[in-house]
């Protein structure tokens, strides 16, 4: 998995890199950092008075989405994999209408 | 299998904040899982019907034009900065992405690596915004191949494979000779993929070239005159390869071999031209791709696992392939 996390990211340097003069001297020497902690469907965070909470929806807008759940207050932060207006993301070459609506 | 629908309901989150966009409640999720439900039954229902990708692609945009009004205008504005183009590889369906073009240059890509003589490719193309947030891949465009042989007295049967992407309803056939140039000769339905010459000139110089047109032209100023699209040109007499490619002896090193990721790629002479390589595992798959120019290239290839890799460097159409173990 690390691999191709790694090789992925090769893919956005690279595409982010040839964008502008300034971006491929920015990129040019990033880092691939690795993970701290690893899930599988769902991992919850405790910040005190609020409870963030992690969900795994597969591959849809990339190899490995997840969504943000702010418990307390009800808000759900989707990031890419519901865009503004867009439906149903699915940009990534894993992704499927399945993995959108079950099987 | 539970779908991201499905576990994004179970949450019943008040608020939906979405990137580049809206805001909304839980109806946005009861408003997606019907546009998804309806694009995947559509889907099935044109897969078993044995829709082309393109018929696909109209039956449905007419289909959610119809059920969801307005759909073409919820969809973001994406300020394109950059078009990607995609190859399809050896497995059917697999592409992989071998070039980019920034947005405000012709509407064109030449793909540095991919011979029209050999065999047909087909690709597809999306649009990437300044964040990098890509659009979906277009439907596919197959290039045609041809190939002619000489047959029993002094003919010459041009065979083809078949066009696939916008629909066409005839095949133009064209022929060359130096001495009249390309000159409109035939043309056979669509159904057709092989056409024979009764009467060739000669069998020296004679090459041929299909073509087909779409039923309507885009009138673009970018378009310029890519209004058909056209086959390779074959001729049935070979040139000699000896005489016709100056870099046949061009070759390349790769050290240090066996390396820690940090290669050299030296060329035997600095081509004049732009020339790419390409790096695959042993499997075939293209790891990454890129133009280059000048005799010495450095590569950083450390964050592949070890392993035996191919290096091919393309020189003009010249193909030369090295392999290099990474530790």
């Amino acid at each position: 998995m690390q691999s191709l996390e790694m090789e992925n990211g090769k893919r956005l340097k690279e595409q982010f890199s040839r964008q502008s003069a300034i971006n491929n001297q920015l990129i040019n020497n990033m880092p691939y950092p690795t993970p701290d902690i690893l899930y599988d469907d769902s991992y919850a965070v405790d910040l005190g008075d609020l409870t963030v909470q992690l969900t795994s929806v597969g591959p849809l807008h990339t190899r490995g989405d997840s969504i943000i759940f702010i418990e307390e207050e009800s808000v759900l932060f989707s990031g890419d994999v519901m865009m503004g207006g867009i439906i149903p993301s699915i940009d990534s070459e894993y992704a499927s209408f399945d993995k959108w609506k079950g099987q | 299998m539970e779908g991201a629908i499905e576990k994004i309901d179970k949450l019943s989150p008040k608020f939906i904040i979405g990137s580049h966009g809206d805001i909304g409640d839980q109806t946005l999720i009861h408003k997606w899982n019907l546009l998804i439900s309806t694009i995947s039954s559509a889907l099935t229902e044109y897969r078993s019907a044995s829709y082309s990708e393109s018929k696909a692609a109209q039956q449905l945009t007419l289909l959610l034009n119809e059920e969801f009004p307005g759909w073409r205008n919820d969809r973001r504005r994406m300020n394109a900065a950059a078009a990607s183009e995609y190859r399809e590889g050896n497995s059917t369906g697999l592409y992989a992405l071998v070039g980019t073009n920034p947005v405000n240059v012709l509407s064109q890509w030449l793909d540095p690596t991919a011979n029209p003589s050999i065999k047909s490719w087909r690709y597809k193309i999306s649009a990437v915004d300044s964040c990098g947030n890509e659009s979906y891949k277009s439907p596919s465009h197959k290039t045609m191949h041809v190939t002619s042989n000489i047959g029993l007295g002094g003919v010459v049967n041009v065979l083809w494979d078949y066009y696939d992407g916008f629909s066409y309803g005839s095949y133009y056939i064209s022929r060359y000779t130096a001495s009249t140039g390309w000159v409109p000769i035939d043309t056979v339905v669509s159904t057709a993929t092989s056409w024979t010459d009764i009467s060739p000139p000669n069998l020296i110089d004679v090459e041929y070239m299909i073509q087909v047109q779409p039923s309507s032209t885009c009138t673009a100023t970018k378009a310029q005159d890519h209004n058909t699209t056209r086959s390779n040109r074959h001729t049935t007499v070979e040139p000699d390869p000896q005489g016709t490619i100056d870099l046949i002896n061009n070759s390349f090193s790769v050290y240090p071999n066996p390396t820690n990721g940090l290669v050299t790629i030296l060329l035997s002479e600095n081509p004049v031209n732009a020339w790419s390589v390409r790096i695959t595992d042993l499997a075939g798959k293209i790891l990454s791709q890129s133009l280059e120019k000048g005799a010495t290239l450095n590569l950083d290839l450390s964050f592949y696992d070890s392993g035996i890799y191919l290096i091919e460097i393309n020189v003009n159409g010249m193909v030369r392939i090295e392999k290099v173990i990474i530790q």
